[in-house]
């Protein structure tokens, strides 16, 4: 570093952040970079915008609030709607009406004013041993089966992709008979929960248990990224369970324009770009998602395990379980693990 | 120290306490930075009343949460005093490297560490892999191998990357105060294992509770290797609290106990502390003479104190080597990394720099003009450490926009939120209770007896603060700067959630990479973390060996 480039001025402007300097778009992002940045790339290359980013994984909500007006936040993107509805709750977004949002999404994975737009979904499904395990189609219900002792894994009841799927379950079966649920599955458990989605994966393929919960997506990431994690996803058969009433839990991933942008035009100009048909294709192919868009081509590693229904459900009345969901979890003691 | 000889200085510091203005300002600034987000904390969590779930979540991860601290407290302890007896006490093949790298394990996060264990011990890893091909199995179920993913793994890994506090501490102590204790003793026949139990020990105590107080505080706040590890932590119940319940006050609530635990522990520890006598003469300690041990005993020294470097070190260094490569091969080193590394070693330079000199400034204030004001400065220094990270953060964001707001009214076009100074914020508030702690322990091997001579000579507090005692204390500090430094480069809750957009450092992408599913898609940037934590760490050592 040139020692006379360090003016107070200069020193200031690197340590406080100075509104005065305005990012063509902003993005406050629950999204691992690594996937938004072959989207937000060709973003700029068509659109000539720039966009800054920041990736965290809790408490984007709290900085965007914190910040104010000052807020250099034009759009939050999240992993999953409960931030999306959180954020709208703390009267951190504005409500957009855009035709090309509207025409894209279908009306039950955007929010009803306007405040939040779905982007992509994934599915919470079954991993099965395929040397182990015959069945081609199951419920989640079947998963409290005796016949599944010692043999289901999962990760922390805690987690919020278990939170909301109980939370799914309570919506469905109410809180009782969703507490008889959970405390089946918590006896078939053939460890405490523990690692995240892929161990799920890895602890099939290495024989420690038969099925169990987790995302789709992964699936489509063991088989084509890291070598070592090929053989893991090779053991594995995906089946989409449905509930007896319903279909298969998904949740969505989505993008909020936040009431304070700076940037709002160039907000909705990105919110616009990502429904668009090569976002969506881009999405699918880079994290092997599901595009809310119609008509738009999935990756072959996702589209093999079937036909996928979702869960008709609203996701307003599942975040309405989620407390419920927690304390179920905590009831019955779950991440004490089989036995305790 | 008796009544008597403690109304000595502080009598005098009140007379000449027109000399340490400076002083005693920096104790109180040191209040309003811990005192702000503590108030936010307070705040939040009195916005509404203790929900039953909240009660429900405490019981249901105490047990978990007390018998991980205990495990850890207690296994790192042992490993830390340990090897610090050994590499005090006698000379052994490899023993001048092995005192350098036993260090080296703190630069590793705790997550990184969980995930690294795990990828090493389970199934599909090196170790059971070959253990299939030695014995000729191919199921999991026809041989026994310890699993990591259990309430003991996590112990394990936590303790083997959290001792180098103890170790460090212990080394001082036996090199420097104890020396002279330790000679006498071995002069009168006791040697050994008996001489460690009876001397060594003992004389370990302070060091054993200052340095595990800050492992046991880093366990509290781990929540990425005991969720991977499967352990029932109290860091978990509290982010479920906040976001599955939508309870922010509740997870308030929760740290807020945890840090109303933590002070408790530190105030008793310290009250402990001061009935020990352990500030030593102020003439010069006798160095150590160390035994040279040979054959069995000398390999057997040399593998106790290899175990754990390579438990702790180089197993996951190679691992991440091994994994860097493939990224390399597979990306090259993206111009982004150089700027993450950049941007880390720049704020943990930073960091280190302004806790090193609050610390002194806070330690020297308490020891010249103690007051009220002054000599619980050091005892609230822990606050940052003892809640939770994110909560801390979360804690912190209001008091960063009032600071804007006075900003903005002032008519300046400068905002702290979302620049590089709420970063650097946050870690001094979090990590200051290590600078000041080490310059505290700085200043006790020092005798009262100088200042004594100092003030009677004439000096005024600020002189006898700047031209006496602090050079004296120079090493200790910078110990606590270095130990800052390798903790700030692999902070994640407040780096995380605070920095600027576009800005990355090697803990965030690192973190983006493991969140994701793939943590070794970072390696490049682990494996970095540990290499420039070896700096500061060999800096360590050579300062000790000089």
């Amino acid at each position: 570093m040139h020692s006379k480039s360090l003016r107070p001025a200069a020193l200031a402007a690197a340590l406080f952040c100075t509104p005065a300097v305005a990012q063509e778009v902003n993005v406050y992002t629950y999204r691992e970079p690594a996937l938004l940045k072959p989207l937000l790339d060709a973003f700029t290359a068509e659109t000539g915008i720039k966009v800054a980013t920041i990736f965290a994984k809790e408490g984007l909500e709290e900085r965007i609030a914190a910040e104010g007006t000052r807020s250099p936040a034009d759009v939050f993107m999240t992993a999953d709607f409960a931030s999306l509805e959180r954020a709208r709750t703390m009267g951190l977004t504005r409500q957009v009406n855009s035709e090309a949002l509207s025409r894209a999404i279908p009306p039950g994975y955007r929010d009803a004013q306007g405040h939040w737009y779905g982007l992509t979904y994934r599915a919470r499904v079954a991993y099965v041993s395929k040397a182990r395990v015959s069945e081609t189609q199951l419920t989640y219900e079947d998963l409290a089966d005796p016949k599944w002792k010692g043999r289901f894994c999962l990760r922390s009841g805690k987690h919020i992709y278990n939170n909301l799927l109980f939370a799914a379950a309570i919506a469905h079966m109410g809180e009782a008979k969703a507490e008889d649920w959970i405390r089946g599955l918590k006896a078939n458990l053939v460890r405490k929960p523990s690692g995240g989605d892929r161990e799920v994966a890895k602890d099939i393929a290495s024989g420690a248990c038969d099925i169990g919960f987790a995302n789709t997506y992964y699936m489509g990431h063991m088989l084509n990224g890291a070598p070592d994690q090929k053989p893991w996803a090779e053991a594995v058969r995906v089946v989409l369970p449905k509930f007896r009433n319903g279909g298969t839990h998904v949740n969505l991933s989505g993008i909020a324009i936040m009431k304070n942008a700076p940037n709002a035009a160039n907000a909705q100009k990105l919110a616009e770009w990502l429904v668009g048909e090569k976002a969506q294709a881009l999405y699918s192919k880079v994290n092997y998602e599901f595009p809310v868009r119609a008509g738009v081509p999935i990756d072959p590693a996702i589209a093999g395990f079937g036909v996928l229904t979702p869960d008709t459900l609203s996701f307003e009345a599942i975040l309405k379980e989620r407390t419920k969901a927690a304390d179920v979890v905590d009831r019955v003691g779950f991440d004490g693990g089989p036995g305790s | 120290m008796t009544g008597a000889s403690a109304a000595i200085p502080s009598a005098l510091g009140r007379r000449s306490s027109s000399g340490g203005v400076l002083l005693r300002a920096a104790s109180l600034a040191l209040y309003v930075l811990l005192l702000l987000p503590l108030a936010g904390l307070t705040v939040l969590a009195f916005a509404q009343p203790v929900e039953g779930h909240v009660l429900s979540a405490l019981r249901l991860a105490s047990g978990e949460t007390l018998t991980l601290l205990l495990g850890v407290g207690v296994l790192s302890a042992s490993v830390g005093v340990g090897a610090a007896w050994l590499i005090a006490m006698y000379r052994f093949p490899l023993r001048d490297i092995l005192a350098v790298l036993l260090v080296a394990p703190l630069a590793l996060p705790t997550y990184l560490a969980a995930y690294v264990a795990v990828e090493l011990t389970d199934y599909f890893g090196p170790l059971q892999s070959a253990l299939r091909l030695i014995g000729g199995y191919t199921l999991r179920r026809e041989y026994w191998f310890p699993d990591v993913r259990t309430l003991p793994g996590a112990i394990l890994v936590l303790s083997l990357v959290l001792y180098p506090y103890a170790y460090l501490a212990a080394r001082i102590m036996f090199e420097r105060q104890g020396s002279t204790l330790i000679q006498a003793a071995r002069l009168q026949g006791c040697t050994g294992l008996r001489l460690f139990l009876r001397i060594g020990l003992p004389l370990a105590r302070p060091a054993v509770i200052g340095g595990g107080v800050f492992a046991l505080l880093e366990t509290l706040n781990d929540i990425g290797a005991v969720e991977h590890l499967g352990v029932q932590s109290l860091s978990l119940a509290i982010k479920s609290v906040w976001l599955n319940r939508g309870n922010l006050p509740g997870a308030a609530q929760i740290s807020l106990l945890c840090l109303v635990m933590v002070v408790a522990i530190l105030m008793a520890e310290h009250a402990f502390r001061r009935h020990a006598a352990y500030a030593g003469s102020s003439r010069a300690t006798a160095p150590l003479t160390p035994i040279r041990l040979t054959g069995f005993r000398a390999a057997l020294a040399s593998l106790a104190c290899a175990a754990p470097v390579i438990i702790g070190f180089a197993l996951p260094a190679a691992f991440l080597a091994v994994e860097a490569y493939r990224m390399v091969l597979k990306s090259g080193i993206s111009p982004a990394i150089v700027h993450a590394l950049a941007n880390s070693v720049m704020l943990s330079a930073g960091a280190a720099a302004i806790v090193a000199a609050v610390g002194i400034s806070v330690a020297l204030a308490a020891r010249l003009l103690p007051d009220k004001v002054t000599t619980l400065a050091p005892r609230i220094g822990a606050i940052g450490y003892a809640v939770p990270g994110t909560v801390l953060v979360i804690a912190l964001l209001p008091v960063f926009a009032v600071v804007d707001n006075g900003l903005e009214v002032a008519g300046l076009s400068l905002a702290l939120s979302g620049g590089l100074a709420a970063v650097l914020t946050a870690y001094v508030v979090r990590f200051t209770g290590m600078g000041i702690a080490q310059a505290e322990a700085g200043l006790s091997r020092l005798s009262r007896n100088i200042d004594h001579a100092a003030r009677m000579l004439g000096a005024k507090a600020n002189r006898l603060a700047f031209t006496v005692l602090m050079p004296n204390i120079l090493p200790a500090v910078g110990l606590g700067a270095l130990l800052v430094f390798v903790d700030a480069m692999k902070e994640l809750p407040a780096t995380l959630l605070l920095r600027p957009l576009n800005t990355e450092t090697l803990a965030t992408s690192l973190y983006a990479h493991a969140s994701a599913g793939s943590f070794e898609d970072g390696a490049i940037e682990g494996l970095l973390l540990l290499l420039i934590g070896l700096i500061p760490v060999s800096i360590l050592a050579r300062a000790r060996s000089a």
